[in-house]
C-alpha cells in the first residue's frame, strides 16, 4: 500500500492543482470558442446590424478577462509542468522501451524522434502557445477584428491540435517513464519522488 | 505499431476534448444567459460529446484497469467517485438541456458539479500513475 509522506504531500497537493488549473482553462477556450461560433451567431440572427455588433462586443468583453485569466494560469501551470517531467523529456526512450523489451538492435531515427517525449512537448507548448496568441488577438483593442468567427474557427482546429499532443505527450512519457523504472534508472522518475510503499 | 496504444491516446484526447467541449461550451452558456435559451443549434454538440465522453471514458477505464488494481483501496474509491459524480452532472446536463429552453439553474449546478468532476479526475491520474511507478520492477541496475 502506499502512503503519502510529508515532505512530498504539498509539493504533489501544487502540482495535482496546476493540472486541474491546466484543463479547467482549457475547457474554458475551448468551450468558449465553440460557444462564441455556434450560439451567439444563431442568438443575434434575428437582431438588426447595430444591435448584433452590440451584443458581440458585449460578450466579447465578458470573453476578454476569462481568456486573458486563463492564458496566464495555462502559461503557468504548463511551466511547472515541465519542471516536473524536465528529467525525462530529454531521455532516449527508444533506446530504454527497446532494452525493456529485449531487442539489440539500436533503434531507428523515426523511433529515437517518436519517443522523446521532449519534441512532443515542445510541439504542444508551440502550438498552444499559438492558441493563446490568436484568442488574446481576438479579444485586444476596442475593435472587433474582421470575420471574428474565421478566427475562431481557425483557432478551434489550432486547439483540438494541442489536445491531441498534449495527450501524445502524456504516452510517450509515460511508457518512458515505466519503462525506465523497469531498467532501474530511476533518476529518470519525475521529480518530487513519489511516497514509498 | 502498437495499435492498441494509438487508439488510448486517440480515446484520450477524445474524451479530453468532449470534456473541454462540455464542460466549457455550459459554463458560458451559464455565463451568457441571454444566448443560453437560443443555444438549440448547441443541443446536438453537446448531447454528441456526452456520449462520446462516456464510451472513451469506458475504454480509458477498460484500459487502465489493472493499474486500478495496483492501489485498489485508493484507486477504486477515487475512480468510483469520478463516476458517480460525472453521470450525476450528466443526467443534470440532459435534464436541463431536453426541453427547447434550457433551464439555466439546472445548467449551473451541472457545470459546478462538471468541475468537480475534472478535479477528481485529476486526482485519479496523479495516483495512478504513482502507483504504476512504485510497482515497476527493475529488470537490471544502472549506476
Amino acid at each position: 500500500m502506499l502512503e503519502p509522506t510529508s515532505s512530498h504531500f504539498w509539493s504533489n497537493l501544487l502540482f495535482l492543482i496546476s493540472r486541474y488549473l491546466h484543463i479547467v482553462c482549457t475547457t474554458l477556450l475551448v468551450g468558449g470558442t465553440l460557444f462564441y461560433e455556434m450560439v451567439v451567431p444563431i442568438a443575434i440572427d434575428d437582431l438588426k446590424a447595430p444591435q448584433q455588433l452590440s451584443v458581440f462586443g458585449r460578450a466579447r468583453w465578458v470573453f476578454r478577462w476569462i481568456v486573458w485569466l486563463s492564458a496566464g494560469v495555462l502559461i503557468i501551470s504548463g511551466a511547472m509542468s515541465i519542471y516536473r517531467h524536465i528529467s525525462i523529456y530529454d531521455v532516449d526512450g527508444a533506446a530504454i522501451v527497446n532494452q525493456v523489451s529485449g531487442q539489440n538492435e539500436p533503434p531507428t531515427p523515426r523511433a529515437r524522434l517518436a519517443m522523446r517525449s521532449g519534441w512532443w512537448m515542445a510541439a504542444h507548448a508551440g502550438a498552444g502557445l499559438i492558441a493563446v496568441i490568436v484568442a488574446l488577438f481576438l479579444t485586444l483593442g476596442r475593435r472587433l477584428p474582421e470575420h471574428p468567427v474565421r478566427w475562431m474557427r481557425m483557432n478551434l482546429i489550432i486547439l483540438l491540435v494541442v489536445i491531441f499532443l498534449g495527450s501524445a505527450t502524456r504516452h510517450v512519457r509515460l511508457l518512458v517513464t515505466e519503462s525506465a523504472a523497469k531498467v532501474g534508472m530511476k533518476q529518470l522518475q519525475s521529480a518530487p519522488h513519489p511516497p514509498s510503499p | 505499431m502498437d495499435w492498441l496504444l494509438v487508439a488510448s491516446t486517440v480515446s484520450r484526447w477524445l474524451h479530453v476534448l468532449c470534456a473541454c467541449i462540455v464542460v466549457g461550451g455550459i459554463f458560458w452558456m451559464v455565463l451568457a444567459p441571454s444566448a443560453a435559451p437560443r443555444g438549440r443549434a448547441f443541443k446536438p454538440v453537446l448531447h454528441g460529446s456526452i456520449l462520446l465522453l462516456i464510451l472513451t471514458g469506458s475504454f480509458n477505464a477498460w484500459r487502465a484497469w489493472g493499474q486500478y488494481n495496483l492501489w485498489p483501496g485508493v484507486l477504486h474509491g477515487v475512480f468510483g467517485m469520478h463516476l458517480i459524480v460525472a453521470l450525476a452532472a450528466i443526467v443534470l446536463v440532459i435534464v436541463a438541456t431536453a426541453r427547447p429552453i434550457f433551464n439555466g439553474k439546472l445548467l449551473a449546478w451541472g457545470v459546478a458539479l462538471l468541475f468537480v468532476v475534472v478535479l477528481l479526475a485529476s486526482t485519479l491520474k496523479g495516483l495512478r500513475e504513482r502507483a504504476v511507478l512504485k510497482h515497476s520492477t527493475p529488470i537490471t541496475s544502472h549506476a
